[in-house]
């Protein structure tokens, strides 16, 4: 392939020479994958005990997103440190927001040598590790990252493992979550409404909205897979969804979860006719489905929104007149996934010792982690008298927001100035909240699947989401869709599934 | 008496005849204005709610909707977009650049192939042919291509890598092609047998000729550099190489995903004026090339080639 | 034998053309030919590490998603019928401008006109889908506002999927008018003016003309115009699909083409394989629909041919 290569850029070279009038300037390879190679090869096969780092070489990372204009400033101080400490300096190369679905698996797939990769669940880690994307890493961190492998915890490990094999260092980081009602405090002290606990209270705060706040939408809801209340009806008796574009769920701690399509349990039925008749009184528009507005709480057009407790923060920030409340809206807590945020080192490295090494620093120093997720102290961040971080030039360097989240180390955490009051309060609570899942760390393998699979989430996208919204008529539309669901393998789904969680608890893990 | 009687006829005939016409002009004109007018409002108004919906703030987007005067002025998207402008400026280069390099070069190759195609002498034109349209129809998806350019011809953040994708287009290759056969053939027989090459009478004969298919061609490849930011999207990496739709989508991307995705990241939300900042792009982007249009549209005058055959 | 001495006799008599269409060749080899290695991947489990040669062969497995349900058949259907509406109305529009427009006589109206046509092509999908909702929403949308000033009773175009073609057809054919009017303004243009003169003299008004010099004269444009859609009929135009219905389930069923399906289904697994069989689908069944319409049109003329 390589004689080939160099064929082709021969005949190549004819039909550049009129180019090369026009683009001397940009004609030159690129030289940062040249100069990375030369590094030292295989991990496990070195059998030293000191690492080597007598030669120089350059990392390879890519991470998610777009700096600020102060990012460089601040990697050319990372990279002193690391030149100092492991004879080694990072080379980032960004993969935006703009078409990151589509860039990362390229990247991955074309096998481009990259030494140390963001990766996550919602980049869809697992399958990009069964395609043979990234480095079995448990040995590899045993010899150069031993203290972060030991520190971390023993379910993060067992998550991040496919096949029984480690491919991704996950963020160091607890995390309950619950997607809650997000109010506006300040209508909700007008109207003398008390704290929400339930779907109904919910309802009676819209109702009260729509009747006197005309120019707000009670919801704010707008177009993505997640609008509506599924979730926080799901969770009502424990019951937690296998995969979010599947009607498929079990009782979240259930020892031994049975999988029941939940689509066919009454109560659906009548939630459904409730969301009827919540759409035709007005709590969000009927053309809902179109509307790309997903800032309206944001804007001050919405009266709730129904998110995180991240979110929560950020508006309260942003909006300390409001007085944003936030309530949990799902029955329990959920420990998000350790994977949310991991680093993993591509197959295709060339310094995956470095790599490792880099991970260990940086999960070990705090300065260096501040430095890497917070930029420099004085310039871009200080600690308050609180320990809180306040951002100092969040234009220039925004403060935990560009891409070292597969870093991430809980005692390294710190919370950003002017958050709510009942920041902690809320945290604890969530907390209180959590109840264990017994397939946490259960992966689902698509692969026997992959044909039914994109037909169910096709038929829950094209059915599912207009009835919980109570667009179409709740008897027959739940009809059609239990009908396309059948019609789309829904079935085989359900027992490849179950046979995969009862592989899953039989095996020791 | 006969002679004055026939002309008698043919004066009222023509008289006749100039009647007729005149009244289908008026018909014609009447028709024409009207639905030349309805067309260019209905394309109008969008575009001017456009640029004014850039300068509006988003609170009043949000809630009122596009309008054709600002309901709360603000100038917050621009203010971003120039934040630091010198990003700006360069990225106008890079595209203004790889625009005039990749026309230039597309254009002179698209007429060139297009030209031989439709040498009714140059046997195997329709293999030739069937040989560059069969790429439209099958092509080996993104994963091979990105392999290719990337590991096989090193192109990964360099600029060629904006100009070779969109150099040779098979469609205006044959709307090319199309358009050269309407030159008239003796023209490059006569030149043939006064002993002119075949390269020098596409260059000297056939590309004068070809003016208004050169305008149109140059026009939409131009177009189509300049609106291109896919192929930065795949293959530049640093900033000082992007072009400026990519630079403007990445942007705007940037400020709608990092609400929804760094979430969990703990991070302060700035407040981003999405819906203007959307606008302002598009304003900001459409502005040189609509300066460039007139420029090309003297060429669309009927009667050009035929002036320049005789000439 | 005979045969490569006419090739070679060919390609010697033709030396300079040869040479001038080599560029083009090789452009074409390199760019697209060569990286035609990856339609395998629609025939194989894709494994990274592998390589595209190196991983397993999977049949026609990647094939079967498209087909489960009978979901592929009906977008299909609709990528082929709004391909072939489209056609007709954008550039039974364009060609309408362009007659028009060439034979008024205000120059400066001409001019400005034109260039006011052609700013929606500059008008990105995205921007025009929120035209679109702001139109057509129940709450706050234009149509909505003026029905009820009427004193009628609002209908809700979100729950008539059927109207939506309708829609896409109109904001097709305005996005793409004035781009595609220029060919045929450029057509006309390059008609030999000597024609136009001699009919002047046998005393034809302008309709005359238009039926019998203009429309005849840019026929070759218009049917090679024709056919080169006809080879995209089984490609949707997917950010005109996607940004004007977006994710509005409500709507799928009149609105849903190839292209907008895959990427719905496909979304969450990012199945590489899977992706490049339904492109290999598409190719297929454009790739005979072409040779065969262009086998027709060969019969009828043979200079109107695409090759």
């Amino acid at each position: 392939m390589k004689k080939f290569s160099l064929v082709t850029m021969a005949v190549f070279t004819s039909a550049a020479l009129a180019l090369a009038g026009c683009s001397s300037s940009s004609s030159t390879a690129p030289s940062g994958s040249d100069a990375a190679s030369s590094g030292s090869s295989s991990g496990s096969s070195s059998s030293s005990t000191a690492p080597d780092t007598s030669k120089a070489v350059v990392l390879n990372m890519y991470l998610l997103g777009a700096p600020g204009k102060g990012y460089d400033a601040m990697l050319q101080k990372f990279n002193e440190e690391l030149k100092k400490r492991i004879n080694a300096t990072v080379k980032v190369t960004w993969i935006g927001w703009a078409d990151y679905k589509q860039k990362y698996p390229l990247v991955l797939s074309s096998g481009e040598p990259i030494d140390l990769i963001y990766t996550a669940n919602w980049l869809n880690y697992s399958t990009e590790a069964q395609k043979g994307a990234f480095m079995p890493l448990t040995d590899l961190l045993k010899k150069y990252a031993p203290k972060s492998y030991a520190e971390e915890p023993k379910k993060a490990l067992d998550e991040a493992s496919i096949n029984g094999k480690l491919y991704a260092l996950p963020s160091n980081y607890t995390y309950y979550d619950n997607e809650g009602y997000i109010m506006r405090g300040d209508l909700m002290q007008k109207y003398n409404i008390g704290p929400i606990t339930s779907i109904d209270d919910y309802g009676k705060y819209l109702d009260t909205i729509k009747q006197h706040e005309p120019s707000f939408d009670p919801t704010g809801y707008y177009n993505t897979a997640n609008v509506g209340l599924d979730g926080q009806f799901l969770t009502q008796n424990n019951e937690k969804g296998i995969d979010s574009n599947l009607p498929l769920a079990y009782t979240v701690n259930d020892p031994h979860p049975k999988l029941v399509n939940y689509l066919d349990e009454p109560r659906w039925a009548d939630y459904f006719k409730q969301m009827k008749d919540w759409a035709d009184k007005g709590y969000w528009s009927k053309s809902v489905l179109s509307n790309k507005d997903d800032s309206m709480f944001d804007n001050g057009k919405a009266a709730s929104k129904i998110w995180n407790v991240d979110h929560f923060n950020s508006d309260y920030i942003n909006h300390p007149e409001w007085k944003v409340q936030f309530y949990p809206g799902e029955k329990y807590s959920r420990l998000t996934s350790y994977t949310q945020d991991a680093m993993a080192i591509p197959a295709s490295a060339k310094n995956p010792e470095r790599a490792a090494m880099m991970i260990e620093l940086v999960r070990q120093n705090e300065d260096l982690y501040d430095l890497l997720t917070y930029g420099i102290k004085g310039t871009d961040f200080e600690i308050e008298s609180d320990g809180t971080l306040k951002a100092l030039n969040p234009e220039n360097f925004e403060p935990d927001g560009y891409g070292a989240w597969g870093f991430r180390e809980d005692r390294f955490r710190k919370d950003l100035a002017g958050s709510s009051p009942d920041l902690q309060k809320v945290r604890d609570n969530l907390k209180s909240l959590y109840i264990p899942d017994t397939l946490h760390d259960f992966t689902l393998n698509l692969d026997p699947i992959k044909n039914q699979y994109a037909a169910v989430s096709n038929v829950m996208q094209q059915y599912e989401i207009p009835l919980r919204l109570g667009l179409v008529d709740p008897v027959s539309g739940l009809k059609t869709l239990q009908d396309k669901l059948k019609a789309a393998g829904i079935d085989q789904i359900q027992t490849e599934v179950q046979k995969q969680i009862d592989a899953f608890l039989s095996s020791p893990h | 008496m006969s002679a004055s009687f026939e002309s008698a006829r043919m004066l009222r005939d023509r008289a006749q005849i100039g009647a007729r016409r005149s009244g289908a002009i008026v018909v014609f004109n009447i028709l024409g204005y009207s639905l030349v007018s309805v067309a260019a409002l209905l394309c109008l108004i969008p575009f001017l709610m456009v640029i004014s919906g850039s300068f509006t703030s988003d609170h009043a987007i949000s809630n009122y909707g596009y309008s054709l005067i600002p309901k709360e002025f603000s100038v917050k998207a621009y203010s971003i977009l120039f934040r630091y402008p010198e990003d700006i400026l360069r990225a106008y280069g890079v595209s203004i650049f790889v625009t005039v390099c990749g026309t230039f070069l597309g254009l002179f190759l698209v007429s060139m192939t297009g030209y031989v195609l439709n040498r009714k002498d140059f046997r195997y034109r329709n293999v030739i042919a069937f040989f560059f349209y069969f790429t439209t129809l099958f092509n080996g998806g993104l994963v091979s291509y990105y392999i290719m350019m990337i590991r096989y011809y090193h192109l990964k953040d360099n600029l060629l890598s904006l100009i070779i994708p969109g150099i040779l287009n098979v469609f205006y290759l044959i709307i090319m092609r199309s358009f050269m056969s309407s030159i008239p053939e003796a023209i490059s027989e006569s030149a043939k047998i006064d002993g002119a090459g075949d390269f020098t009478i596409f260059y000297k004969l056939i590309l004068p000729l070809s003016k208004p298919a050169l305008a149109t061609i140059g026009l939409f490849i131009a177009l189509e550099y300049w609106n291109d930011w896919y192929n930065a999207m795949l293959f530049i990496t640093s900033n000082e190489k992007f072009p400026l739709q990519y630079m403007l989508y990445n942007m705007l991307s940037e400020s709608e995903s990092i609400s929804r995705i760094s979430a969990t990241a703990n991070v302060n939300v700035q407040d981003m004026p999405t819906q203007s900042l959307k606008l302002a792009m598009a304003v900001i982007a459409t502005g040189p090339i609509i300066f460039a249009y007139p420029f090309v549209q003297k060429y669309f005058i009927r009667g050009i080639t035929v002036g320049a055959v005789k000439g | 034998m005979r045969r490569k001495n006419g090739i070679v006799l060919e390609l010697n008599k033709n030396r300079t053309l040869f040479m001038m269409v080599l560029p083009a060749i090789l452009y074409f080899i390199m760019f697209a030919y060569l990286p035609m290695a990856g339609i395998l991947l629609a025939f194989k489990n894709y494994q990274y590490n592998l390589g595209i040669f190196g991983s397993p062969w999977a049949g026609l497995d990647n094939f079967k998603f498209f087909f489960t349900s009978g979901t592929g058949f009906i977008v299909t259907r609709n990528t082929i019928l709004y391909n072939f509406f489209m056609l007709i109305t954008s550039h039974g529009l364009a060609i309408l401008i362009a007659v028009v427009l060439t034979e008024l006589h205000g120059k400066w109206f001409k001019r400005v006109s034109q260039s006011i046509i052609f700013l929606p092509y500059f008008m990105s999908w995205i921007i025009v889908g929120v035209f679109v909702y702001n139109l057509f929403n129940d709450e706050t949308g234009v149509l909505q506002t003026v029905m009820k000033a009427l004193h009628m009773k609002p209908v809700s175009l979100y729950s008539l999927p059927s109207i939506w073609k309708y829609i896409i057809l109109f904001f097709n054919s305005w996005k793409w008018l004035g781009y595609n009017s220029v060919v045929y303004i450029a057509a006309i243009a390059g008609l030999d003016e000597e024609c136009y003169e001699a009919a002047d003299i046998d005393g034809a008004n302008v309709f005359q003309k238009i039926r019998n010099i203009t429309i005849p004269g840019i026929m070759p444009t218009i049917i090679i115009l024709m056919l080169l859609n006809i080879g995209r009929i089984m490609r949707g135009d997917f950010q005109m699909f996607y940004q004007i219905v977006g994710n509005n389930g409500q709507l799928f069923n009149a609105t849903d083409v190839i292209d907008t399906y895959v990427f719905r289904s496909l979304i969450n697994s990012g199945d590489i394989g899977m992706s490049a069989a339904a492109a290999f689908y598409q190719s297929f069944l454009g790739f005979f629909i072409i040779i065969f319409v262009n086998f027709l049109v060969k019969k009828y003329n043979k200079d109107y041919a695409l090759f």
